[in-house]
């Protein structure tokens, strides 16, 4: 086997580059490829995307926010928008890791990565989020849910996600999680939760409750319907069916860190907390 | 660095402010390997090799990161420091390793150059950082011995100061 370490400063030279070593992997941050690598994983060759300038934005494009594929967890956590105390985004990017893994850790290395290691992916399915893709026949955008497999996206080999886009939402927000530990650990079980008021609608994600991260539509019907949009509260009992409802759509796993019961009641109470205090101010 | 078709290649790293040059390393050899095995700056600790105890923890571009889950080849043209770099050349300590050697019950000391490298950023960012600040910025730094009271009221003092002055 012959080794390599490619670094492409384009798209163009990215994609030329896969479709020369096809056998090469793709290196975006280097978190979760590097930490294999140390743990035994052979290494085949790397497309390391460091060098692309073009990923790495942050930004509003005609009304929708775009964050490129390598733009870090740090670089989200810059955003003030997007990091404000309100935001699902900043609030699942403030769990994610330490300091050191947001300062290299990526969003499309995330959205890439298998399992509980996916810590953006449930606010991203809350938010619709769309994905960009380039391969060589040019570039498509794709649903983020309609991409999402158990052990990493469904994408033909030679294309590479280049951004997620999604539209902002008007109202609060929430991201929850419980996990083994409060920092540096995968989410036992996470639920993310966005309201946008103008549509009087409420969209709710969970993460670690199925094999991919997965919306929970009955539940959504339950808030939508449920909260008082007049006065902007919520009752418990309209919480607490949400929570309900949202463990139902939930067909969660027993693994070494927790049981699928334990799963399934974590959703719940999560999620019922995240309705019951979400117009709150101060509850993030 | 040019792209290579061969497993060894040779690069140009700025480690301390010095150009360090690398020849004939595997491509995938980690930052950390690198540092300890190519350069002999073994300051920089390898503990877990998957980002979670941040004993490898060096500064790239000012900013901390795990030298363990970098490769070293793509480190060209970015400003690394280790903790040799951080530390004064005369051999004295800065006020951050007086206030540890002052504060914290240090039994081992494997984990403290990734500690005072974590430490060193988080008071750049957050002078004035409160003690509950210090513990989420720090989260990244494991210590077996559980010195981590210790820890935190020392950064915690040096960033008090850090604001006042």
């Amino acid at each position: 086997m012959t080794g390599i370490l490619l670094t492409p400063r384009s798209m163009a030279e990215a994609v030329a580059a896969l479709r020369d070593h096809p056998r090469a992997q793709l290196i975006a941050g280097g978190t979760d490829v590097v930490a294999d690598l140390n743990r035994g994983v052979p290494a085949t060759g790397f497309v390391s995307l460091r060098g692309i300038a073009e990923l790495r934005g942050v930004d509003l494009h005609d009304g929708r926010w775009q964050l490129g594929a390598m733009a870090t967890i740090a670089d989200l956590q810059a955003n003030a928008d997007l990091s404000s105390s309100g935001a699902a985004l900043g609030q699942a990017a403030r769990s994610l890791g330490s300091r050191q893994i947001r300062n290299r850790a990526t969003v499309g290395g995330n959205i890439s990565a298998g399992g509980a290691k996916r810590t953006l992916v449930p606010v991203l399915l809350a938010q619709d989020a769309a994905v960009d893709v380039v391969g060589p026949q040019g570039s498509r955008s794709i649903a983020l849910a309609d991409v999402l497999a158990p052990d990493g996206i469904r994408l033909a080999a030679d294309e590479i996600l280049t951004a997620v886009r999604f539209a902002p939402s008007i109202g609060p927000q929430r991201f929850y999680r419980v996990g083994p530990r409060n920092a540096v650990c995968y989410a036992t079980a996470s639920v993310a939760v966005v309201v946008d008021e103008p549509t009087r609608s409420v969209r709710v994600a969970l993460g670690g409750a199925a094999p991919t991260a997965v919306r929970a539509p009955e539940a959504e019907a339950v808030g939508s319907q449920g909260i008082d949009w007049q006065s902007r509260t919520v009752s418990d009992d309209v919480a607490a069916a949400f929570g309900a409802a949202a463990a139902q759509a939930a067909e969660p796993i027993s693994d070494f860190v927790a049981s699928a019961d334990y799963r399934r009641h974590a959703v719940a109470v999560m999620s019922r907390r995240a309705l019951r205090h979400i117009f709150e101010e101060d509850s993030a | 660095m040019s792209d290579s078709d061969s497993e060894r290649m040779s690069y140009t790293l700025t480690v301390n402010g010095q150009e360090r040059r690398i020849d004939n390393a595997w491509y995938f050899e980690t930052l950390l390997e690198v540092l300890r095995n190519r350069l002999g700056l073994t300051g920089t600790k390898f503990a877990c090799g998957t980002g979670e105890c941040g004993s490898c923890t060096v500064h790239i571009d000012g900013r901390p990161v795990n030298a363990c889950l970098e490769l070293a080849a793509l480190g060209e043209g970015q400003q690394i420091t280790t903790i040799e770099g951080y530390s004064p050349s005369d051999g004295s300590l800065t006020p951050l390793q007086e206030a540890i050697v002052t504060c914290a019950d240090v039994q081992c000391g494997y984990c403290v150059p990734g500690m005072v490298m974590s430490a060193a950023a988080l008071i750049e960012e957050h002078p004035g950082a409160s003690a509950e600040d210090v513990r989420e910025g720090l989260c990244g730094n494991l210590c077996r011995c559980t010195a981590y009271g210790g820890f935190v009221e020392a950064v915690r003092q040096v960033a008090a100061d850090r604001s006042a002055s």
